[in-house]
């Protein structure tokens, strides 16, 4: 691999895996962006996800990998499921991976992570704002 | 901003294709090593064990000495190079694995491919930002249609690394 400027096969499936097995158990839809934002990083996130079809069951994890940053956007319905505080974590383990050059695994993580966070079944008298 | 979807569409897909099937080529015959090395290592243990058993069960102890004990050879090949045999192959199943990754991403570079999605649930739709190839060797143009998007009730989390 052309040091780790575009994912490979494998690692693309591992993220497909990853990703479709965290929406069946959830319920979510889980989306997995690498790109460029050219200036704000979090603007740029929310634009796209809300661009996505059912944002509001949505999650999508944007990778800068030139500006090194990690966004990770819920929907209105889907951060019910997954919350920011398990969000953060989710970040925690995707960066420590991402510092070793690992971006696919980092990512693979993450996915596993917000999965398993969302679930959990909301329960009414902890989840209700 | 082009835009490669997983499946493939407008684009280069065949010499990112290629490539990467080059690099599994690669990474397949190192894994086919590492096994191949296993396998040799555990049947030249498993000999330089035997080897001396074998010899020691024709001898004859009667108490007077008669035991001929190891020769040179065996005791080098059992004292030294069994063991390095067995760090070799410690190592080797550590290093193995990481053997056919390649390297890793160089932490601060861009991609060379522009943006890619990974959205199996199919929920991106089409993008706002479209490749379009005008023909064989010539450059892609981008075509950009600013989207307008407002940004509902979200949440999420940020981090830098």
């Amino acid at each position: 691999m052309p040091a780790g400027e575009r994912l490979t096969e494998r690692e693309r499936a591992a993220i497909e895996r990853a990703a479709t097995r965290s929406g069946a158990g959830t319920g979510l839809t889980f989306s997995v962006c690498f790109a460029d934002a050219s200036g704000d990083v979090r603007s740029h996130a929310r634009s796209l996800h809300a661009g996505l079809a059912d944002n509001e069951h949505a999650v999508l994890i944007f990778v800068d990998p030139a500006a090194r940053a990690l966004e990770i956007v819920t929907g209105g319905e889907a951060r019910r499921r997954v919350d920011e505080r398990a969000a953060t974590l989710a970040t925690l383990a995707m960066t420590s991976k991402f510092s070793v050059g690992d971006l696919a695994g980092g990512v693979v993580d993450g996915l596993q992570m917000l999965g398993e966070s969302g679930r959990r079944p909301p329960v009414l008298h902890t989840d209700s704002p | 901003m082009s835009a490669d979807r997983v499946g493939g569409e407008a684009g280069d897909p065949m010499a990112t294709l290629a490539s990467v099937r080059g690099q599994q080529n690669v990474s397949t015959a190192s894994r086919a090593f590492a096994r191949a090395a296993v396998v040799v290592g555990t049947a030249t243990i498993g000999a330089v064990l035997v080897v001396p058993a074998a010899t020691a069960s024709g001898s004859v102890v009667d108490g007077g000495g008669t035991d001929q004990g190891l020769t040179f050879v065996q005791t080098v090949l059992l004292y030294v190079a069994a063991p390095a045999v067995i760090f070799a192959l410690i190592v080797l199943l550590v290093v193995g694995p990481s053997l056919g990754k390649g390297p890793r991403h160089r932490t601060g570079a861009a991609l060379e491919t522009g943006p890619i999605w990974v959205d199996p649930a199919g929920v991106q739709g089409g993008p706002a930002d479209t490749v379009i190839p005008v023909g064989p060797g010539s450059a892609r143009q981008v075509r950009t249609e600013p989207r307008v998007t407002e940004p509902t009730d979200q949440g999420g989390a940020s981090a830098r690394w």
